[in-house]
């Protein structure tokens, strides 16, 4: 069991008032300690009942709260305890005695030992029935002296150890037999045979010294002689046992100067090795040789095979009150310092291998536990391991309060690319994998990407179908539906023609020049508009409007204009989406009151709405009368509208003085409509400042919705590198580009940058098909070069490429080809078994021995391959080979062999083919052949250098 | 409540570092038991299943890493007994032609092999190499990321940072010690004493083929326990996430090349250790309210999971105004998990993002530095 009591220095004082000395568990009852102060007390941990986030619980005063949630509540106590108590040692077998029957021996400062249990026992003396609280017997000193440390024998319950201060005539250890009856005064014959007996280690050539010194004294009535005595005259200052060092051992720092190993089984001097310190010595019971030992601040590390100096000593910043081994972790030592509010946990590694030379390596660590709000900086005086829970650490803190510290591992977690999360704990390792809910709960944008590649996101043949697996994005939804608008208008070759040819999706900016020069002259025409579809729109004053192409084109951009076919269908898609109020705002910026009107009633008559309509009746008085109440009206209360665009509307009707600001700066409004608003309304350079300040904003925001003003160009590259860095959304990212970027824009090291992150991202997630998807859609998209022709057959007499030969003929010219081989039977079907240029038979296959014929893959023509070329052969009839012994053969002849053999099919030929790449075996299977195919190609390379590169 | 699978490790001792391999579908657990085990994930019983386990050290293996797969089936250990040692997987006959009636392993297994209670060893690994360099334990190893090749680098408890690159992918057994790095920071960093910062970027610079110091984090100055860059997924910038007494996240944006030209339009000329990248403390956490251990980043870069002392695993993500927010407490046991969603997290207004740096650096660039971040980020 611990030391109890302070380590450094003996003249400690003892424990006195309330502060608690020591803390114990009971061995052998996991959930009972012994709190020893001026008292003993016996208390049992609980937890609090009820849920987690319940209030504590109130126990009245006679507990302490060691955690949030638990408590240790008193069992029993010993009314009366000695006074003056020095050290505490618990029985190693208390968790075997029937009811509570704990024993403890008890060291006190005038030498005498007590066995106490937590059990009455009634003890009759002199005829008369007297209780006897608890004490069990009693172990008198025959001298006056403090009893330093005392502690059971682990193994052997009846016999403990105690050590004393120095007295002339004293003996510094006795160790002593708790079923030894006293011995009566006077009494000088000893039964030696006795001691031998129950301690068969013990020898008995102790027993001439013993005999010696106890004959002569005056003993006390109940003294217990101890069975063996050690250390003359001297000075313990503390011990440990050390049951499995030399079959049984006592390690004593003695006389402020020395460390005596005691080998309990011979008579042979003990071990010793010279330090000051001399105090708290304890044995690592993971490692019978290792030792601890403390004095001040330093603790000292020894092997008992090697105790001459310590194998390392460990500075601390302050005294060291208490230091224990971990009873469960080997190597793990703590000890408590008096200055710190924590304590330290030396982690000792790999000590035999590091004997030779040099120090183990420590790694200290602090630990605190919990605490109450108010004393989060008291410091730690002592503390107790649990004898079994790994984790756990019972600590005295400032000396009155209990705090439970849960020694936690370093967890170390690790991610997988499939959302698993794991970490080690406890020896298990504990995972969270993609079907946690948790994940669905923290919506990230990794499990969301694998989804939408699960579903094809991204190469649905219309732009508007990718918005269908990005609902919750709004952001993307903008995106992918204005490029399907915008590819529609680039359908109208009127409105392509005025582009450079490379544009793929135009951007408001392209159009209007702007990303050449800010100040690009736009040389609009002033064109003063009137009313159209309003009784009194000859009252109306005409509002000025800006024309010019380019402006007409960024309107169609942003989705209307004033041209009746572009406004119609912008409003029948409104009408569709249920935004009537945006169609009838739009309709009223045209200038067309007559359609607004239209609007308001179909939406009146298919949905109600009173709001709508009020709308109508306000809309319907319209007028500019500069005095009159409509105005005024409506000046002083649109703005409470909560419906954006009717608020616009009503601002752009009653504005003055062409002032748009109202509704250029409505951030409620869609940008697009705040655009082509712009591009009608405003002169050229308020267009430009407009612009960019959007522009800027849409960046800032990562928006993409700002893709409509820079369509899909260079530009376009910083708003989507905004988004991506804001999202990690490298999937829409990267399926933009592909769909949208020009591509010359397209090869830029950026994009290509993003192509790829994308694509290990699929390769990650072990999705072939959607990566080749992907590759296919670059390809198609001419941003990636084609890599060329990388493998070449050669023929083995004259070096020259067997494919060789069919470059440069036309595929129509079959007839040419069937001449090469006589026996050809099929036109599709073109064999040629021998070399084309020597006329040599070519390789036989190692399976069927017959020689191999095919031409592989596509018609190599001298024109650039086309996609429907026609394929000679099957895959099956290609060769293959392997790239260790170079034998090889038709592709499907091996798949079939390497299903069932490692090894090389050629007869003699040792090689592990199928063997020598790893990596292809990770390769699950799709179907037979395929997939055997795939791992055959991966070890494909040619076998002779190229005759001639096609490249 | 949240489902936490659990699995027995049958490791005699702490589990110090679980890997998974680039595809996710095998684990790789390193102990104080001086072993290492390899798992692969079972499909069709949806578990883990223990497919080689063997002695690899004398000594506690701190760390285990897989080389991507392009690289073929590769791991790195690395041990307190002074030695880091690259592995390779030998399919063995009874892997390939399970069922078959197939002779037993052949000869040219791995002598360290062992099985491990009644899930038989299925796979050979076999040493490749070991890296003897080290004077002291060797506290990390990690492979580059496979645009530089097959690198791999190490430190070790004595501060020194080794760089070693396979001169042949055919034959591993050859590695070559490229660099080595001082970092002159005392072995035991746990030693709170040294002052300044403690993290240290370095990047090679090719003209004077050496890894130089390019930054040290001022801002931290506490004992460093982990640290791990972010996973670029095409991002302008790398995240890099620091574990010392509390949780700190710094952002790396490369310095746009306009600005760097306006500063100094000699580019050329520039001194090589000028730093190129804008350093930024994005976040500092103390949510652990302890010790922070070890920090790992998922596949995207998009949510950060760091353990601590508090024996908590915290997750941790950022929201669209570049501030991270601890999203999720898992009690280390598995035993209870809580999440709580920021509302301003899938929000999308108001954001104000710096203007500048976005020029892309070259690929190059960034995993370069990624390369050496993990090295420097060992020191405890």
């Amino acid at each position: 069991m611990a030391t109890p009591g302070p380590l450094a220095g003996g003249s400690a004082a003892p424990a006195t008032g309330p502060a608690i000395a020591s803390v114990h568990w009971v061995p052998g009852l996991p959930d009972h300690v012994v709190l020893c102060s001026a008292d003993l007390q016996l208390f049992r941990w609980r937890s609090d009942p009820g849920p987690l986030d319940a209030p504590p619980v109130h126990y009245g005063s006679r507990h302490h709260r060691i955690a949030e949630r638990e408590v240790l509540l008193i069992e029993k106590q010993i009314p009366e305890p000695p006074n003056y108590i020095k050290c505490v040692s618990i029985h190693p077998r208390a968790g075997d005695a029937p009811s509570g029957d704990i024993r403890l021996a008890v060291g006190q400062a005038n030498g005498r030992i007590s066995l106490l249990s937590f059990l009455e026992t009634s003890v009759v003396e002199n005829g008369e029935a007297e209780m006897r609280h608890h004490v069990v017997k009693e172990f008198g000193s025959k001298l006056v002296r403090a009893c330093n440390a005392v502690h059971w024998h682990p193994t052997d319950e009846r016999k403990f150890a105690a050590g004393y201060e120095k007295q002339r005539h004293g003996h510094a250890i006795l160790i002593f037999d708790t079923d030894r009856e006293p011995t009566p005064p006077g009494s000088a014959s000893l039964n030696t045979s006795q001691s031998s007996s129950t301690l068969p280690g013990l020898a008995s050539s102790f027993s001439d010294r013993f005999r010696k010194t106890s004959a002569v004294d005056d003993l006390p009535e109940d003294y217990v002689r101890p069975v063996v005595e050690l250390g003359p005259s001297e000075h313990c200052h503390s011990f440990t046992w050390a049951p499995n060092l030399n079959n049984g051992s006592l390690i004593a720092g003695m006389n402020n100067k020395q460390i005596r190993v005691f080998d309990l089984r011979t008579n042979t001097s003990p071990l010793i090795t010279y330090t000051r310190a001399v105090y708290g010595v304890c044995v690592d019971p993971f490692l019978a040789s290792r030792v601890a030992s403390v004095h001040e601040n330093s603790v000292m590390i020894w092997d008992t095979r090697n105790f001459e100096k310590p194998i390392v000593t460990l500075n601390q910043s302050s005294r060291v009150l208490h230091m224990e081994w971990s009873p469960t972790r080997a190597g793990l030592l703590c000890s408590a310092e008096e200055a710190n509010p924590y304590l330290t946990l030396h982690d000792i590694q790999s000590w035999a291998f590091m004997i030779e030379d040099g120090e183990p390596a420590v790694t200290e660590r602090q630990i605190q536990g919990w605490s109450e709000a108010d004393s989060p900086d008291e410091r730690y005086t002592s503390f107790a391991w649990h004898p079994t829970d790994e984790s756990q650490i019972l600590a005295v803190v400032g000396g009155e309060k209990l705090s439970k510290i849960h020694v936690t591992e370093r967890i170390s977690p690790s991610w997988s690319a499939n959302h698993c999360l794991i970490w080690p704990f406890g020896g298990k390792l504990r995972s969270f994998s993609q079907k946690s809910s948790l994940f669905a709960n923290l919506q990230d944008i990794s499990v969301d990407m694998q989804m939408r590649a699960l579903k094809n996101y991204g190469k649905c043949p219309s732009l508007a179908d990718n918005q269908e697996f990005v609902a919750d994005s709004p952001s993307l939804i903008a995106a992918w539906q204005w490029l399907h608008h915008c590819g529609r208008l680039m359908e109208d070759l009127s409105f392509k023609n005025k582009l450079s040819k490379d544009t793929t999706f135009p951007g408001v900016r392209t159009v209007l020049g702007m990303e050449r020069s800010p100040s690009a002259m736009l040389r609009a025409d002033i064109n003063y508009l009137s009313w159209s579809g309003c009784a009194s729109s000859n009252n109306l004053k005409q509002r000025k409007v800006y024309k010019s192409e380019p402006r007409e084109h960024a309107q169609r951009i942003c989705g209307w204009s004033m041209d009746p076919n572009d406004l119609g269908s912008f409003v029948k898609l409104c009408e569709e989406k249920k935004q009537f109020s945006r169609a009838v705002a739009v309709a009223v910026f045209c200038l067309e009151l007559g359609m607004a009107s239209r609007i308001l009633e179909k939406c009146i008559s298919d949905e109600g709405g009173s709001i709508l309509s009020i709308v109508k009746i306000s809309l319907a008085g319209f007028n500019e009368d500069k005095n009159g109440s409509w105005r005024e009206t409506v000046r002083s209360s649109f703005e409470q509208l909560e419906d954006c665009y009717l608020r616009a509307m009503f601002a752009f009707l009653s504005t003055d003085n062409d002032n748009y600001s109202a509704i250029i700066n409505d951030q409620a409004l869609e940008i697009g409509d705040r655009i082509a608003f712009s591009c009608l309304y405003l002169s050229d350079e308020k267009l430009i400042s407009t612009l960019s300040g959007l522009w800027m904003a849409t960046l800032d925001g990562s928006d993409l919705k700002g893709l409509l003003l820079c369509g899909m160009t260079r530009d376009t590259l910083d708003l989507l590198q905004r988004y991506l860095d804001s999202t990690g959304d490298i999937q829409s990212v990267s399926w933009l580009s592909v769909r949208g970027l020009p591509p010359y824009v397209g090869l830029e090291d950026q994009v290509q940058n993003w192509f790829q992150c994308y694509r290990d991202l699929l390769n990650a997630w072990e999705m072939w098909s959607c990566r080749a998807n992907f590759d296919i859609a670059i390809q198609k998209a001419h941003m990636q070069a084609k890599p060329p022709q990388q493998v070449f057959v050669s023929c083995n007499f004259c070096g020259k490429s067997v494919a060789q030969h069919l470059k440069g003929m036309p595929t129509k010219d079959e007839a040419k080809f069937a001449s090469l081989n006589r026996q050809a039977t099929s036109k599709r079907h073109i064999r040629a078994q021998a070399c084309p240029a020597c006329r040599k038979p070519l390789q036989k296959c190692a399976v069927c021995l017959l020689t191999m014929g095919t031409h592989s893959g596509k018609l190599v023509t001298g024109q650039p391959l086309r996609e429907d070329a026609p394929i000679m052969s099957e895959f099956g009839e290609f060769f293959s080979w392997c790239q260790n012994c170079r034998h090889g053969g038709h592709v499907s002849h091996l798949a079939e062999w390497f299903e069932k053999y490692v090894e090389c099919p050629v007869t003699g030929c040792v090689c592990k083919c199928s063997a020598l790449d790893p990596a292809s075996f990770q390769i699950p299977m799709e179907n037979g052949l395929n997939g055997m195919a795939s791992r055959l190609a991966l070890t494909a390379a040619s076998p002779l250098p190229p005759s001639s590169p096609k490249q | 409540m949240y489902h936490c699978e659990t699995l027995e490790s049958h490791h005699k001792d702490l589990v110090h570092d679980v890997s998974f391999n680039w595809y996710g579908n095998r684990l790789a657990t390193c102990s104080s038991d001086q072993s290492v085990k390899i798992w692969e994930w079972n499909t069709d019983q949806q578990s883990w299943d223990c497919s080689a386990s063997w002695k690899a050290h004398s000594g506690s293996v701190w760390k285990v890493n897989w080389a991507h797969p392009e690289f073929g089936n590769l791991i790195a250990t690395c041990s307190f007994d002074r030695t880091a040692a690259v592995w390779e997987e030998m399919p063995g006959d009874s892997f390939l032609l399970s069922g078959t009636g197939a002779p037993p392993p052949s000869s040219h297994g791995n002598p360290n092999l062992r099985t491990e209670g009644d899930a038989p060893a299925q796979s050979h690994w076999v040493k490749k190499v070991t890296m003897v360099d080290s004077r002291t334990s060797v506290t990390d190893v990690k492979f580059a990321p496979k645009i530089l090749g097959l690198i791999l680098a190490t430190c070790s408890a004595d501060g020194t940072l080794r760089i070693y690159e396979a001169s042949d992918v055919m034959n591993l057994t050859n590695w070559t010690l490229q660099h080595e790095i001082h970092t002159k920071l005392p072995s035991s960093s746990d030693d709170a004493t040294t002052k300044g910062g403690k993290v240290f970027i370095y990047e090679y610079h090719e003209p004077s083929r050496r890894w130089e110091n390019i930054e040290t984090l001022t801002s931290v100055s506490d004992p460093v326990h982990d640290m791990a860059f972010s996973p670029n997924v095409g991002r302008s910038f790398s995240i890099l996430g620091i574990t010392s007494k509390e949780l700190k996240i710094v952002t790396l944006k490369p310095k746009n090349r306009d600005a760097l030209l306006s500063d100094n339009p000699n580019i050329s000329e520039r001194t090589p250790f000028e730093s190129k990248y804008e350093v930024k403390l994005a976040g500092s956490f103390n949510d652990h309210k302890s010790t922070v251990w070890r920090i790992c980043w998922n596949f995207t870069a998009t949510i950060l999971a760091t353990s601590g002392d508090d024996g908590n695993v915290r997750l941790w993500k950022c929201n669209y105004k570049d501030n991270w927010h601890c999203v999720a407490t898992l009690k280390g046991d598995g035993q209870s998990a809580s999440i709580r969603n920021h509302p301003n997290m899938t929000l999308l207004k108001d954001q104000s993002f710096n203007n500048s740096g976005m020029g892309l650096n070259k690929a190059n660039a960034n995993t370069n530095a990624n390369a050496s971040s993990f090295t420097s980020g060992m020191w405890k």
